[in-house]
C-alpha cells in the first residue's frame, strides 16, 4: 500500500449538487461565488464545519498526510 | 490533514480506526452539515466504501447527489442557503505556513499568502481575497495561508528581510520546505483588479513533473524529512518508512 495519502480536507456538496433554486436574478447569481454551484474544498476541519452549518450542506470528508515514508512534497 | 493537529486527529479516529485501532493515513466519510451524522459508511478511502471497479466512481457520485438532494430539500436548509449565497465561503487556509508550503507543493499548486502584522489589517486583506477565491477564474488554482510575523516568512527568499504587508503568490520547492516569489500584491487591491493579479501570477507558475518513486528516493538520499505534530500511527506507514532507511544504508 502506499503510504502516501491525500490532504485532509472538508469538502461542501454545493449548489449545483443540491440542485437548489433560489429567487436571484441571472446577474445576481452570476456575481455570486462559484462555490455555491460546486464543492467547496477547506485544508481544516473548523473551516469546513463552519462553512457546512452555514449552508447547511453536508460535508465530503478526506483526510490524508502531506508526506510519502516521511518525505515531504509527497501525498 | 491527518498527524498535523490532535483535535482534528482524535476526530478522524472517531470516524474511522485501521486493525489495530490506530488512526492511519487517510480516512474518507460522508457527514451531515453538523459533521457528526454519518451519511455512509467510513473508511479509509472511497475505495474501501465503494469498491475499486469500474463503477465505484459512478456509485460515488450517486450516492454524493442523494445526499445533496436530501439536505437541499430541507426548507430550513434552503433558507440557509438562501443567505449563504449573500457571502461568499471563508478563504480555505492550510494552518500555518510551514505545512501550506508542503501541502502547495504536494498539489504542485502555488500557495497565496496574507502577511500583515497588524489584526485588524490582516482580517481585512483575507476578506478581500475571500470574495474573489471563489470565482471560477481562481478557485482550485492555489493553496492559501495567512501569517502574521515576519520571522514565519523566513523560507521564503524574498521575504525574508522586513517583509512589507501585502498578499504574496509564491512557488514552493520540490519538497515543500521553502518558497520563491511569484508576485506581490499592494494591501490596497481587491475586487476585480485582485481577482486579476491573482489570475496572472496562478499563471506564471509551472507545475512539477514529480514521479513518486524519485522523489521519496532523492528525498531520503538528502536527509529531507517531514516531522509530524502528531505520531504517526499507521503501522503500515512505519514498516515503508524503515524499508526506505534500510535501502540508504545499503
Amino acid at each position: 500500500m502506499n503510504t502516501t495519502t491525500m490532504l485532509l480536507g472538508s469538502v461542501l456538496l454545493t449548489g449545483a449538487l443540491c440542485g437548489q433554486q433560489t429567487d436571484a436574478t441571472a446577474p445576481e447569481r452570476e456575481a455570486r461565488s462559484d462555490a455555491a454551484t460546486g464543492i467547496a474544498w477547506f485544508g481544516t476541519w473548523d473551516r469546513g464545519l463552519a462553512e457546512a452549518k452555514r449552508t447547511g450542506r453536508p460535508i465530503l470528508l478526506i483526510s490524508a498526510a502531506p508526506h510519502c515514508s516521511r518525505v515531504p512534497g509527497m501525498w | 490533514m491527518t498527524y498535523e493537529n490532535a483535535a482534528e486527529g482524535a476526530l478522524l479516529k472517531d470516524l474511522y480506526s485501521g486493525r489495530n485501532d490506530n488512526l492511519e493515513n487517510t480516512v474518507f466519510a460522508m457527514l451531515g452539515p453538523d459533521g457528526k451524522k454519518r451519511l455512509t459508511m467510513t473508511g479509509r478511502s472511497p475505495n474501501s466504501v465503494y469498491g475499486s471497479g469500474s463503477e465505484s466512481a459512478a456509485t460515488m457520485a450517486r450516492a454524493m447527489k442523494r445526499h445533496a438532494r436530501r439536505y437541499g430539500k430541507s426548507s430550513d436548509t434552503k433558507s440557509t442557503l438562501t443567505r449563504s449565497t449573500e457571502q461568499s465561503p471563508a478563504v480555505p487556509t492550510v494552518a500555518n505556513l510551514r505545512l501550506a508550503l508542503n501541502v502547495a507543493s504536494c498539489e504542485n499548486r502555488p500557495l497565496v499568502i496574507v502577511f500583515h502584522q497588524e489584526a485588524r489589517s490582516r482580517r481585512q486583506l483575507e476578506t478581500n481575497l475571500g470574495e474573489v477565491v471563489w470565482k471560477k477564474l481562481l478557485v482550485g488554482r492555489s493553496e492559501y495561508v495567512v501569517v502574521d510575523e515576519p520571522k514565519a516568512l523566513a523560507t521564503i527568499a524574498q521575504l525574508r528581510n522586513d517583509p512589507k504587508p501585502g498578499i504574496y503568490v509564491v512557488r514552493p520547492s520540490t519538497f515543500g520546505d521553502r518558497g520563491r516569489l511569484i508576485a506581490s500584491i499592494a494591501t490596497d487591491h481587491k475586487g476585480t483588479e485582485l481577482a486579476k493579479e491573482l489570475d496572472a501570477a496562478f499563471s506564471k507558475y509551472r507545475p512539477r513533473e514529480k514521479i513518486r518513486g524519485t522523489h521519496v528516493a532523492t528525498g531520503q538520499e538528502i536527509g529531507v524529512k517531514w516531522e509530524t505534530q502528531t505520531p504517526i500511527t499507521d503501522s503500515r506507514s512505519s514498516r515503508k518508512s524503515r524499508q526506505g532507511r534500510t535501502r540508504r544504508r545499503r
